[in-house]
C-alpha cells in the first residue's frame, strides 16, 4: 500500500488511474469541433471525481489568489493574448479555473473561446487542438508527472522492503541493514527524530557551495528540495508526500554526483555517508 | 486527382530498432520495426514512452522521415511537370504552319534524398510486461516512468 495520500491506493490502482488519465487527456487534446466539449466535461469530471488527482491540485492551488481571466484575456474586444503567469501554482489554478468557466458557462464553449486567438492554421479541428494544447496542456503535464512521481516513490518503496534489506525496530531507533552476497553488511542508525534529520541537512546545506564540477543548476535544485524537506519538518504536521517528491531530487543528485561529493566533500569535512544517512532517514520517516 | 502511393525504407540501427519522435513532446525512441511492422498485432495509435499521451501513429514520424516524405513527393511533382512541359514542347516545335513557335523550358531540379539509416544509440530498452512488446529509450532511472508505446501500460 501506498503511504502517500492518506495509503488508499496500491501500486495496481495507481497505474490504471495513470492510464485513465493519459487517455482522457490524450482524447481532450486530440479533440474534434463535435467532440471538444463533451471530452472537456469527461476530462473534468475525471480530475474532480478522483481524490488523489483533485488533492494534487488542490495541494497545488490553494490559497493562491489568481484570476484566470489575466491569463487568457476574457473579455477583449480584439484577438485574446495569451500570458500566462511566471508563477507555477497560479498557472494551475488559472487552467483549473478556466476548465471549470469553459464547463460551466451556458453561452461558452471550446470553439468559441479558441476562435478568441488568432492562429494561422486553417482549419477549424486544427484551431480547437492548438487552443487546447496552449490552454491545458500545462495542466496535464503538471498532473501526470505527479502520478509518475508517486509511482516512483512506490517503486523504490517496493525495493527498499524487498530483496536481502532488513528493518528493525528497536524502540525509537530504526536500524537497517542491506546485507549483500559477498557478507557486507552496511548499517545506518537512523532515527525518527526530525532535529537530527534537521542537524544532517543544515551540514549538507552548508557544504553544496563548497561542491565543484557540478552544473549551478544541479546544486540550486538540490538545495530547493533540502530546504523543502527543512521546511516541512519543522512544521509541527510534515506532508510526507512533499518529502518524499523531494527525497526523489536528493536521492538522484547524491547518485549522479557520488564522484563530485566525495571529493569536495573530503575537504568540507562532510561525509558521503552524511547523505547516505539522510537519505534513510527521511525514507524511513515517510514510511 | 489520382493518389501516388510512394514507399520509403528505413534502415534500423544493429537490433532492428527505427527512431519515432512524440508530437506532444518531441522527445525520441526507438520502436523494433518487426513489432512495428507485424501485421498480426495491429494498431492504430501509439503511447509516448516519456509523456504517456496517445495519438495515430503516423504523428509520431520523425522530422526526418517527414522531410524524406516531403523530398519524394516534391521530386514526383518536379518529374510530372517536367514531363508535361517537355511534351509541350516537342508538340510546339513540330508544328507546322504560318506562324511557328517555338517554346523553350528549363526543367526544374529535384531536391537531395538521404538514405535513412538509425544509428546505435545509448538508449536502454524496455519490454512490455503486458505486450511483450519492446522499445527504446533514454532513461534515468528512480527519476523517471516509462510508458508502453502500444498498451500506454508503465514499464
Amino acid at each position: 500500500m501506498s503511504v502517500l495520500w492518506g495509503g488508499y491506493m496500491n501500486r495496481l490502482e495507481l497505474r490504471k488511474l495513470s492510464l485513465e488519465f493519459r487517455r482522457l487527456s490524450s482524447n481532450l487534446l486530440n479533440s474534434t469541433d463535435d467532440t471538444a466539449d463533451i471530452n472537456l466535461s469527461r476530462f473534468l469530471k475525471f480530475i474532480n471525481g478522483n481524490e488523489l488527482i483533485s488533492g494534487i491540485i488542490q495541494d497545488k492551488i490553494s490559497g493562491v489568489d489568481y484570476d484566470f481571466k489575466e491569463c487568457y484575456d476574457i473579455g477583449s474586444d480584439d484577438w485574446a493574448d495569451y500570458t500566462p503567469p511566471v508563477d507555477e501554482a497560479c498557472h494551475i489554478k488559472a487552467q483549473y479555473d478556466y476548465l471549470n468557466f469553459i464547463n460551466n458557462e451556458n453561452t461558452v464553449n471550446v470553439r468559441s473561446q479558441a476562435m478568441n486567438y488568432c492562429w494561422s492554421d486553417k482549419k477549424i479541428n486544427a484551431i480547437m487542438q492548438n487552443f487546447l494544447d496552449m490552454a491545458f496542456k500545462p495542466l496535464i503535464d503538471f498532473i501526470n508527472d505527479q502520478l509518475s512521481m508517486e509511482m516512483i516513490v512506490l517503486d523504490e518503496e517496493a525495493k527498499a522492503m524487498g530483496g536481502n534489506t532488513y528493518i528493525q525496530n528497536i524502540e525509537t531507533v530504526n536500524g537497517s541493514a542491506s546485507q549483500q552476497n559477498s557478507g557486507v553488511i552496511n548499517t545506518y542508525n537512523t532515527t525518527n527524530d526530525t532535529s537530527s534529520m534537521l542537524e544532517l541537512i543544515d551540514k549538507l546545506l552548508a557544504s553544496l557551495p563548497e561542491i565543484q564540477g557540478v552544473d549551478a543548476e544541479e546544486i540550486e535544485n538540490v538545495k530547493d528540495d533540502l530546504e523543502m524537506v527543512q521546511e516541512q519538518l519543522k512544521t509541527d504536521n510534515p506532508k510526507k508526500n512533499r518529502i518524499g517528491k523531494a527525497l526523489v531530487g536528493i536521492k538522484k543528485f547524491a547518485s549522479d554526483f557520488s564522484k563530485e561529493l566525495v571529493v569536495t566533500l573530503a575537504v568540507g569535512a562532510v561525509t558521503g555517508a552524511d547523505w547516505g544517512m539522510l537519505l534513510q532517514q527521511l525514507e524511513n520517516f515517510i514510511r | 486527382m489520382s493518389t501516388e502511393k510512394f514507399t520509403i525504407s528505413i534502415q534500423g540501427d544493429s537490433e532492428g530498432y527505427v527512431t519515432f519522435e512524440c508530437p506532444y513532446c518531441n522527445s525520441e525512441f526507438k520502436l523494433q520495426a518487426g513489432e512495428y511492422q507485424n501485421d498480426d498485432e495491429p494498431f492504430e495509435e501509439l503511447f509516448c514512452p516519456y509523456c504517456g499521451l496517445a495519438k495515430e501513429k503516423n504523428e509520431f514520424l520523425s522530422s526526418e522521415v517527414i522531410e524524406q516524405v516531403q523530398a519524394i513527393a516534391y521530386n514526383y511533382m518536379v518529374e510530372e511537370l517536367n514531363k508535361t512541359f517537355k511534351k509541350m514542347q516537342r508538340s510546339l516545335n513540330r508544328s507546322k504552319g504560318l506562324i511557328k513557335i517555338k517554346m523553350d523550358y528549363k526543367p526544374l531540379k529535384k531536391v537531395a534524398t538521404k538514405e535513412l539509416k538509425d544509428k546505435d544509440t545509448t538508449e536502454t530498452e524496455f519490454k512490455c510486461s503486458c505486450c511483450d512488446r519492446r522499445v527504446k529509450v533514454l532513461y534515468c532511472a528512480g527519476a523517471a516512468k516509462v510508458f508502453c508505446p502500444y498498451c500506454g501500460v508503465d514499464i
